[in-house]
This record gives C-alpha cells, structure tokens and sequence, in this order.
C-alpha cells in the first residue's frame, strides 16, 4: 500500500463506521492469487454495502490453520473461512466427491462444477454453516525429472503427493511419498521424490520448475481439490436480510474470478515450465484410456467407503460426470 | 474495550506476570486464552485452546525437536562428548588456557550434532567442569566458556531455533542451517581469542597442563571416529538430500544409538537417561511453542501485528534505525525471557515489519539466534548460566555471570560484523539456489 | 496424614509410567523414519502414511511427557524474582499458578476430549491412511487431565504450607 492508499483508507474509515465487523481465515499466504481474490471479495462486500460490513482479513493461517479452519468458522473463531474439504478427511463424505480424478478440463470447469455440485446435494455435512461459495484448483499433472508418456515409465517413481492425490499416484503405479508443498521444491533437487502431482500453478508458485524436467498432461485423469467459503450459520442469521442478499451476489459473482485465476495461474505455470525449457507430452487417447482404467479404482473405492457412511456415492459420482461434461463444453 | 487495547493489555500482563514464576508456556497459553475468549467469546477460545495445543503437538515438523534432542542426548549419554573433549585436549592442553579452548572446540564439535543451546551447555558443562578443575583452572573461566560455548550448539546446524523459525515464517531450515555455519566457525575463534587474551592477562586462570606426545595425540583421534561418522550422515544426508531435517533427526538417533551399542559405550541406565531427558526436554519446549501459537492467535484477533506494523512504517524512518530498534528489543528481552520463546512470542510482530524493509529472511535469522545467544548468558535470566550452576554446584551465579563477560564480547562482535557483511551468514545458503 | 503423601507418591509413579509410553514413542517414530527412509533408498517402497503416523505419534510424546515433566518441575519459569520474594508471598505465588494452570488445562482437557468425540462422530480420519484420528485426540485430553491431578497434588501441598525449592 501507498500512503496515499493509507490516508484514502483512513478517510474512508472516517466517514462512515462499520456496524458489522467480521474476521475472515484464509489458509493461502497473502502473496497466493486465491487469497488476493478472497481479499477483492471482501472488498466488494465492503464497497457494495457502503462500509456497513467491514471484513478483516488473515491470511496464511494467522487465525485458524488450513485444518482447523472449518470447526474455527463453526465454533467463532473466525466468521469466515477459506480452506479445503480435503484437510479434514472423511468430514465431508459428500463434498469429497469432487476431488476424485474425474478429468477437470480447467479451474474454471472444476469450480463451476463443485458449485453447481453442492447446489444440487445440498449435503447435511455443511448444515452448521453458510456456505458462501466453492472453487476449486485446474487439472492435477504428472510433473517429473525423467519424461513419462505411459504407465510402465510411471512404474516404481517417486512422486509427492498426499491425501486422494496419493491414492491417485499409486493406482497409476507410482510410489506417493508425502511432504508439505513447501519442502518440495528441495526434495525435488536433491531426489528425494523423483516427481509431484499437482495443478501445473505449482511450477510457478512454488519455483517446482526449476527442479524437473517434464510434465505429463493427464488431464483426462484431472483430479481437484475443492475449497470452501464458509461463514458462521449465527454471524449469517444475524445479517439484515438486505446485506445477506449482497453477500449471495457478490459471493456467486466471485465463482467465476476464482475460476479465472486458477485457470490464469495455471497459464502462467505452463508459460514459467515452458520458458525454462521443459517439456509437456499429451497423453495419446489410447494412453489416456489406461490411465483412466487405472484410477478407476479410486473412484470404486470412494463409492465404497461412501456407502459405509448411508452416503450414494455412486449417484455423486454420476452427477459430477455430467456436470463436468455439461460445463466443460462451454 | 476495542481489541487492539485489549491486546495491549496483554501484552503488558505476559512481561508482567512472567516474573512471577509461572511456566512461560502456561502463562502465555492462558494469557492467549483470557484475552481471545474477551475480544470474541468464551466458546472460540476454548476451541482455539484445544485446537492449537493438538495441532502443535501433532506437528510432524516439530517432531524434529525431540529427534534431534534424543540423538544429542545419546550422544552425551555414551561418553561422545567427553572423548571429544579428550581429544581436543590432547592437542592444546599444554597451552595457556588450553582445557578452556579444547572445551570450546569441543562444544563447536557437539554443536554439530546437538540442536540446542541448552543441551550442549548441560552436556559440555558435565563432561568438561570436571577435567578443567582437576587442572586448577578457576571456575570463572571454566563454568564462563562453557555456559557460552552453549550457543555455538544454537548456531551451528543443528539449530532448534532455525528449525522454530523457519517452520514460522516458511523459511527453508536446510537453507537457515547452511546460514548458521560461517557464523559459528567466526564466533569459535573469537571465543577462542578471548580466551587467549584473557589467560594471557590472567595466567592464574588457566595454568598450562602436561604436553602429550605425538602418539598420545593420534591416539586421542579415535575417540573422534564416532563423532566424524554421525555428523556426515546426518549433515550429509541433509544437504545431499537423502532426507528432510525430521528424517535427519531419526537417522542421527539412529546412528548414535547403533554406534553406542556396537562400540558397548551405552548402559541400560544411559539409553533410559537419554530417553527421559528428551522427554523431558522435547515437553518443555513444546509446550512453549503451543502456547506462544495461542497467544500469536490472540495477537492477531487484536490486529496489534497489524497497527505495529503500520505504526513503525507511519514514522518513515530510515530501515537500519528500525532494525536497530528490533535488535534493541531482542537484546533486552533476552535478558528476562528464554531465547526460543522470545523468538515466538516476537516474530509475528517483527517478521513481516523486516521483510517490508527488504531484509533478508535468513539473515534475519542468524541476527535473532546472536541476540538471544547474548540473553542466554546475560543477567538477569541468562537460561544457559542457570543449566552450568545446575552442574557446577559450588560456584556461585555470580561467578559464572561474570565469568561470561569476555565470551559476550564475542558474542557482541560477531554480531556487529554480520550487519555490514550479511554475507559472511548468506554465502553458503545462496550456493544453494 | 500419611495418606496424602501416598497419594503424592501414587500420582509420581503414574506420572513416570505414563512418560515410559512417551518414551516408547519417541524410540518408535525414531525407528519408523528409519525404516521408511531405508526402504525408500534401497527398495524403493518407503512406508505408505508415515508423515501422518509421525506427527500423531508425536502428540503422544508430548502429552504423556507432560504429567511426569510438571512433577520434576521441568518447564521454563523466570524465578530470580519471586526467589527474593517473602516465604509466604512465595507460597501464595505458588498457589495462584497452580489454581490458574489448574483452570487452564481442566479446560483444554475437557475440550480435548468434546473434539476427539466430534471427530468420531464426523467420521474424520489421516489424509492416506484414512486412519482414525480421535484416538490420539484422547491421548491429548487423558495427558492434560493427568496433568490436572498433578497440579490438585501440588496445591495441596502449597496449602499445607510445603516448603519451595
Ligand atoms: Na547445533
Ligand atoms: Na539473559
């Protein structure tokens, strides 16, 4: 900020005085794009209800860290919250759904589809809540030292991954060996993995680049991670019925620009990977179709572990296909 | 009340109360816990509680902490230490002050595979105080070197602290623990020149021992052999990149515990030792680190990083008055407060204020640990003076106390030269791409 | 009253057996990391979920560290103060911080267990193992709990006037 920017603030401050002030816990660091555009949201809340809501942002788990962040939400840590369904696993057996490797063409698609997806399930696992809104990150790719176009090349790799990601390496027949995202620039250098399965922004985010060589677009695999906004069901209720229906406006506007960024930050990743001089192989079809067969297995075994929980995962996973095709040919 | 006064108020009552003997830990918990229960309710706080205590204890970073403090335990445990000072002592004991330079030497060895300053100041001060009085040195001198000798164990990587730091402000520990080596080899030799100049000025400190002969120096060497081997696993397999600094920590406990069975240096009665004193040692610190995440949590609720960081930016001073001002503050604050706690309770509120002024984050790193290494030995609460009086009961505080001073003025120039040459801390990190 | 300085020794005794699991656990993650890193160099299979286990582990450390370390008065405190502090100011001073951390920890063990339960009842499990977690949540609130005795057992003994060292 400039002081210029400080002074208009403080003017503004001035001339009218918040009556609702909410926290907002955003689990990116501040530098991130998402939580930049979580912090435009917040602006826009501010400015379109003429200074009525002010909003106070703290990013990078300064509040509530990316685990703790939804129970922070329901408990009055913070009032609002950004984080991912899949910290808490098993928590959200409906919204897990949407992480599966089921072939998000972009960020876009992805976070139009988890929107549309709870719309539609409307699951009780979010009935303590608001939800605000969804998004969700673009396609995760294969990024390795050694090309890979097919799954015998994949065979016995070391690839960092966690969580559904993992699951995902290992049906592909890879080795997912856990690490925060952070430690893995370096564990790339020095061979501690030999790859990492992540959305293409990584390379660029996170300087993972520098340290391998190819990327695999798999995108016919694309899992995503799905990431709430959330607000407390009491700060909600409490909201004049006029300031409520800003937030919903503002709040579905904001799908599509968190959509854009991923899909933004994703570009600049693929433009950052090329100029260094990596490469990114397509898969063939045919190629496609058995990496597609191979993570089949992670989708049977969600269904599975869904049915356990009185969830029809079966039915999710029907409905997620045809959102995704429906939204992808837009 | 507005949050920002109620952080004050806070604030206030932590360096308050903190001087009235309750645990830094629970004190700061509770003050965390009081205050954000106030600014929000009564329910989030006591979510917040639980939550941060169970996030910090279930950390897979931190568990690097009693890893590292296992393998440093074992190492003193199986006698590692002593035959390090052995050895040293073979080779410079002859000299003036010699046993008090074999015991820096060897605490800058140790330091290499022990992570915490307090760590190597216990084990250094009961492998070293012995030998150094059976020599007629005084105890101002001996119990002084040793107390201080504690922070090279800090600087030199190993570090708790570099790995606290760097799991708080995202930066990479590898690269924080490259940063601390040209700082501690600097910081060894002046430690050692102010032995020289002060036994020099002093002879009846240290009077010089008998002269080993050749042979008797080789075969002091071999002592050396299970050091040397650990500290290339560890520290090669860390920056070789066979495994990330919790995985350094397992492998090194590892190490010592076959090396100490194989070679028959480990009792029963040693291996449960080593094994209460990480306990122990690992609960004291975490516990420290939960509740400095509690109160970091109030901190923030009451925006005080946040009007901090814009007050001192409103007075548009010159970054070096600024970053005097943080060091000032560090210097003082150690001298009442424990190094690793002080570091968390302030880098919320400096880490982004330094990073505004374009500092560089590591360097900013081995900076705090130099500042806190002089509060670790400084009266009043001078953390490392207490452990060596723990061990040399018979000396009084405040013949340790002024037994450091020479050491301190060490401390003091090595920091003051890492401000014109940050380079002398950013050299080997920057290898490192 | 011989059956309060019983009782004082029982607490102690529980207090270092309870440790000895913290002890075990400290040898187990050192041996578990040692393992995956061995299989993951030479046979390329390191151990699926160790990153998870570690760090659930490591909250048994430190919980079942925390009775036996608050008997041996092994935390952090700045004391030069209340050293030079009247006797009796002494033991009121011990007092007020045993009864505040008393409070203090009732509650983060009360609250410890309400949220092991509330990740029983979500289902909530480990990111790759998809291990439950309220297990090692309750480990948490049985360490603070026994660290509630603990501190009971010291304010008694301030209140009988005990001496302080
Ligand atoms: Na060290
Ligand atoms: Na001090």
């Amino acid at each position: 900020k400039t002081p210029e920017d400080k002074v208009e603030l403080a003017r503004e401050d001035v001339k009218k005085t918040p009556v609702i002030e909410l926290s907002y816990s955003i689990f990116f660091p501040p530098s991130h794009a998402q939580c930049k555009a979580g912090e435009s949201w917040a602006r826009e809340i501010e400015k379109r209800t003429e200074g009525a809501v002010k909003i106070n942002v703290y990013p990078g788990g300064t509040l509530t860290a990316a685990d703790a962040c939804f129970d922070g939400v329901f408990r009055g840590i913070s009032d609002i919250g950004m984080s991912c369904f899949a910290y808490t696993r098993g928590k959200f057996p409906v919204m897990e759904a949407v992480d599966l490797p089921l072939g998000y063409a972009s960020g876009k698609v992805a976070t139009r589809v988890a929107n549309e997806f709870y719309a539609q399930t409307k699951p009780q696992e979010l009935e303590d809540v608001q939800v605000l809104y969804i998004h969700a990150h673009g396609p995760g790719l294969l990024h390795t030292q050694k090309p890979v176009e097919n799954l015998d090349q994949l065979s016995g790799m070391k690839i960092r991954s966690t969580g559904l990601s993992a699951k995902v390496v290992q049906a592909l027949g890879g080795v997912p060996v856990a690490m925060p995202q952070g430690n893995t620039y370096e564990a790339l250098q020095k061979g501690v993995v030999e790859g990492t399965f992540a959305p293409i922004e990584t390379l660029k985010g996170w300087k993972q680049a520098e340290v391998i060589k190819h990327t695999t677009d798999c995108h016919m695999i694309g899992y995503t991670t799905a990431m709430f906004v959330v607000m407390s069901k009491a700060k909600w209720e409490g909201l004049p019925k006029d300031i409520q229906q800003i937030f919903a406006q503002v709040s579905s506007e904001w799908i599509d620009v968190h959509g854009d960024i991923w899909d933004e930050a994703d570009e600049e990743g693929r433009a950052f990977t090329t100029e260094l001089g990596n490469s990114i192989v397509t898969l063939s079809e045919e190629e496609g179709r058995n990496w597609e067969a191979a993570v089949k297995s992670v989708i049977d075994e969600y269904i599975e572990t869904a049915k356990e929980r009185g969830v029809d995962g079966e039915k999710n996973v029907a409905l997620l296909k045809e959102l995704i095709a429906r939204y992808g040919q837009e | 009340m507005s949050p920002t006064l109620v952080g004050i108020i806070g604030i206030i009552a932590l360096f308050t109360l903190i001087f009235f003997r309750m645990p830094v830990g629970f004190l700061m918990a509770l003050i965390g816990f009081v205050g954000f229960g106030y600014i929000v309710n009564f329910d989030a706080a006591l979510n917040l509680l639980a939550k941060d205590f169970v996030s910090v204890f279930g950390s897979y970073s931190l568990t690097v902490i009693p890893l590292f403090v296992f393998m440093g335990q074992l190492a003193f445990h199986s006698g590692i230490s002593s035959r390090l000072f052995d050895a040293a002592y073979k080779f410079i004991g002859h000299r003036p002050g010699g046993l008090a330079i074999a015991t820096i030497g060897a605490c800058a060895g140790f330091s290499a595979i022990c992570g915490s300053t307090n760590a190597t100041a216990a084990t250094m001060a009961a492998a070293t105080l012995p030998e150094m009085k059976r020599y007629n040195y005084k105890p101002e001198l001996a119990t002084g070197v040793v107390a201080a000798g504690g922070s090279l164990g800090i600087l030199i990587p190993p570090s708790v602290i570099f790995i606290v730091y760097g799991i708080m402000t995202g930066q990479s520990i590898g690269k924080l623990f490259l940063a601390g080596v040209f700082p501690g080899i600097l910081l060894t030799v002046l430690f050692i020149m102010s032995i020289v100049i002060w036994t020099r000025l002093r002879p009846d400190l240290g009077p010089p021992g008998p002269r080993a002969t050749l042979k008797e120096k080789i075969a002091s060497l071999s002592g050396l052999v299970e050091m040397i081997i650990i500290f290339v696993l560890v520290m090669g397999g860390l920056f070789g990149g066979m495994f990330t600094p919790t995985e350094a920590g397992a492998i090194g406990a590892f190490t010592t515990l076959v090396v100490a069975i194989a070679k028959k240096h480990l009792t029963w009665d040693g291996f449960v030792g080593a094994l209460f004193e990480t306990t122990r040692i690992s609960c004291m610190i975490l516990i420290i680190v939960a509740g400095a995440t509690v109160f970091g949590h109030f901190l923030a609720i009451s925006r005080i990083p946040y009007d901090i960081a814009n007050w001192i930016s409103s007075f548009q001073l010159p970054p070096a008055v600024i970053m005097g001002f943080i060091i000032a503050v560090y210097f003082v604050g150690g001298c009442f407060i424990d190094s690793l706690a002080l570091i968390m309770l302030t880098i919320p509120i400096f880490y982004p204020v330094v990073l505004e002024f374009g500092y560089d984050p590591i360097w900013f790193g081995v900076i705090i640990v130099l500042i806190t290494q002089i509060g670790v030995i400084t009266p009043p609460v001078g953390v490392n003076v207490y452990v060596v009086s723990g061990v040399a009961r018979d000396v009084p505080l405040t013949v340790i106390f002024k037994g450091v001073i020479p050491m301190l003025i060490a401390l003091i120039i090595t920091t003051f030269l890492l401000i014109p040459f940050p380079q002398i801390a950013l050299f080997l990190p920057g290898l490192m791409r | 009253m011989l059956s309060f300085i019983r009782v004082e020794k029982w607490t102690a005794l529980v207090s270092e057996w309870v440790n000895w699991v913290a002890a075990a656990a400290v040898v187990f993650m050192m041996l578990l990391i040692t393992a995956d890193v061995t299989l993951r160099y030479f046979f390329n299979s390191p151990l699926r979920g160790t990153y998870e286990v570690v760090g659930l582990v490591g909250s048994v450390v430190v919980a079942f560290a925390l009775p036996y370390t608050t008997v041996c008065r092994g935390h952090i405190a700045v004391d030069f103060l209340a050293q030079r502090l009247p006797w009796i100011a002494r033991v009121i001073l011990n007092i007020v911080n045993t009864l505040a951390a008393l409070i203090l920890f009732s509650f983060a063990s009360w609250e410890c267990g309400q949220y092991a339960q509330s990740l029983k009842a979500s289902g909530e499990v480990s990111a790759t193992l998809q291990m439950p977690t309220y297990p090692f949540i309750y480990g948490v609130a049985i360490g603070f709990a026994m660290l509630c005795v603990v501190l009971v057992i010291e304010l008694i003994r301030q209140f009988r006037g005990a001496e302080i060292e």
